[in-house]
């Protein structure tokens, strides 16, 4: 049974953060600033025994949402169908409204780099992920968002913009979108795209989830600065700022901020929370008549 | 699916792994047809940053390794990266990668200290102790024999030629000696870290030998007397049906 997870705030979308098994404790000392959780269902999968025992533990105590890691949706091979049921009993298990994945690919049969690489953005490129889209939804009870990712390097043979990319799959297969605002951000920073047109590109109401993040500087010797998808620091404003267009067009259902590095700065954290709140607030005000 | 991308996110995937993309950089280095077009130098980031993910995964499993390695260190990572390219993305599959890779090391003689690669095994025992989840699906079914033992499920069993448990109490500058060590790796219910027990030679063989459940053994029975049994299944090493 799925679970509506922005009931809590009725019409405002539900504010939390992605679970992390190193911050367990902290999590669960913290459960009433959150709304919802963003479980990544591999740690279900792949998980140890007692990171599998505290996820489920949540179940029923706190709204949950179901995000994925290990599809490689985007390596042109049939995709691993014993792991998308293995995703579908999870994501049954948790009462997840949702299951998301990346637009991306991370390896190829014998070698597998571990990090969200782009695809060539052909129309037949595509046609294959639509595909497989479908093969995805087929096995799901609930909807199927796709992710965008922050990438380094692009396909020189790329027919469409990223925006226009992610936009034909998820029209022709119904699959929504899961709007990751950083990593749009760091693409803007990094590639100079323009953040409002690829917004634009979508129609009302194709987002259902939102993620949220900072990321840190890199210097490399031989390159201009880059900005990483580090998810280290706090939510940056002009990613707020992001946020607040994207919800002039869309309600999603769930807002997670994203963390992996620097959890002593717990504090940070919690005032992400209350800066994204209060961006939502803002953003509800203006929309009322 | 067309063979082209997949052609092409393979010819992708053996320049990122490979260690003139990691560690050289662009430089003069010649992009394979495939990815004509792309920033070398953005590719050389991805590389390096990728790379650097899968150390972090090492150093967490494997600190005593590291330390041990002290200022070669890089270059190690470096050989590993080389010989070794990013496999699937589990934790322990990466592990195991890099114990493998000590290994070769010691049986071309090139490893320092000599007993590095049973340190390594043994902090990836403890990993895979610590990962290890009963499958329950495989248990339910599993034939139910009375009067019969196994070795409990999750428990690595490691011979290793040098005493490395001081090693592993994280006495480094402690003295290792050789001596024939059989050690046994599990993670006991409810607790947090994998334990490491030595076991006498016979304990280990026995141990080694009971994969699944099996009626007791004359040897075992012989061997094995009431307490011993006892100590086994309390440290979490056996299981036993009556």
């Amino acid at each position: 049974m799925s679970v509506a997870i922005n009931d809590r705030r009725r019409s405002l979308p539900a504010v939390g953060i992605a679970y992390r098994a190193a911050v367990d404790g902290w999590i669960r000392a913290h459960l009433d600033n959150f709304d919802v959780l963003e479980i990544t269902v591999d740690d279900c999968i792949r998980g140890d025994k007692e990171r599998r025992s505290a996820i489920f533990d949540l179940i029923g105590r706190i709204p949950l949402t179901a995000h994925g890691v290990g599809l490689s949706i985007g390596t042109d091979v049939p995709l691993d169908i014993a792991y998308l049921d293995q995703i579908a009993e999870v994501v049954e298990r948790l009462g997840a409204p949702a299951f998301s994945e990346h637009l991306a690919f991370t390896g190829v049969p014998g070698r597998d780099i571990a990090n969200l690489l782009p695809l060539p953005r052909t129309t037949a490129v595509a046609e294959t992920i639509i595909e497989k889209v479908r093969v995805v939804q087929s096995h799901l009870n609930v909807p199927f968002l796709l992710e965008n990712i922050a990438y380094f390097f692009e396909w020189p043979d790329s027919e469409m913009s990223e925006a226009e990319f992610l936009n034909m799959i998820c029209s022709e297969t119904g699959a929504q979108l899961l709007l990751d605002i950083e990593n749009l951000h760091l693409n803007a920073l990094n590639h100079g795209i323009d953040p409002n047109e690829f917004l634009a590109i979508f129609p009302s109401g194709v987002v259902q989830e939102v993620h949220l993040a900072g990321g840190a500087t890199l210097y490399p010797s031989n390159s201009r600065p880059f900005v990483a998808d580090t998810h280290s620091h706090p939510v940056p404003d002009a990613a707020l700022d992001l946020l607040q267009e994207a919800l002039r067009h869309h309600q999603p259902a769930a807002i997670i901020i994203e963390r992996d590095e620097r959890f002593d700065a717990f504090f940070e954290i919690l005032d992400d929370m209350a800066r994204i709140r209060s961006r939502l607030a803002d953003s509800a005000l203006r929309a009322s008549p | 699916m067309n063979g082209d991308l997949l052609d092409r996110q393979t010819r992708l995937l053996t320049y990122l792994t490979s260690v003139s993309a990691i560690f050289d950089g662009p430089g003069d280095i010649r992009l394979d047809d495939a990815l004509r077009g792309i920033d070398p130098r953005l590719l050389h980031l991805q590389a390096s940053i990728s790379h650097q993910k899968r150390v972090k995964k090492i150093s967490v499993i494997f600190p005593r390794t590291t330390a041990l390695l002290t200022d070669r260190v890089a270059e190690t990572l470096r050989d590993f990266a080389d010989v070794c390219p990013s496999m699937p993305a589990g934790f322990i599959e990466n592990g195991r990668q890099f114990c493998d890779f000590l290994s070769l090391r010691r049986q071309a003689g090139t490893l320092r200290p000599p007993y590095l690669h049973e340190v390594a095994a043994c902090e990836l025992a403890m990993a895979q102790a610590r990962a290890f989840v009963a499958d329950e699906k495989a248990e339910t079914s599993a034939k139910s024999l009375s009067n019969s033992k196994r070795r409990a499920p999750g428990v690595v069993l490691l011979r290793c030629v040098y005493d490395i448990q001081p090693i592993m109490e994280n006495a480094q500058n402690a003295e290792v000696v050789e001596r024939d060590t059989p050690l046994a790796i599990v993670r006991p219910i409810g607790a947090e870290h994998a334990a490491i027990f030595e076991l006498a030679p016979a304990v280990f063989n026995l141990l080694a030998s009971l994969t699944d459940w099996a009626p007791v053994a004359p040897s075992f029975a012989m061997l094995a007397s009431r307490a011993l049994t006892h100590d086994l299944v309390e440290c979490g090493l056996m299981e036993v049906r009556r």
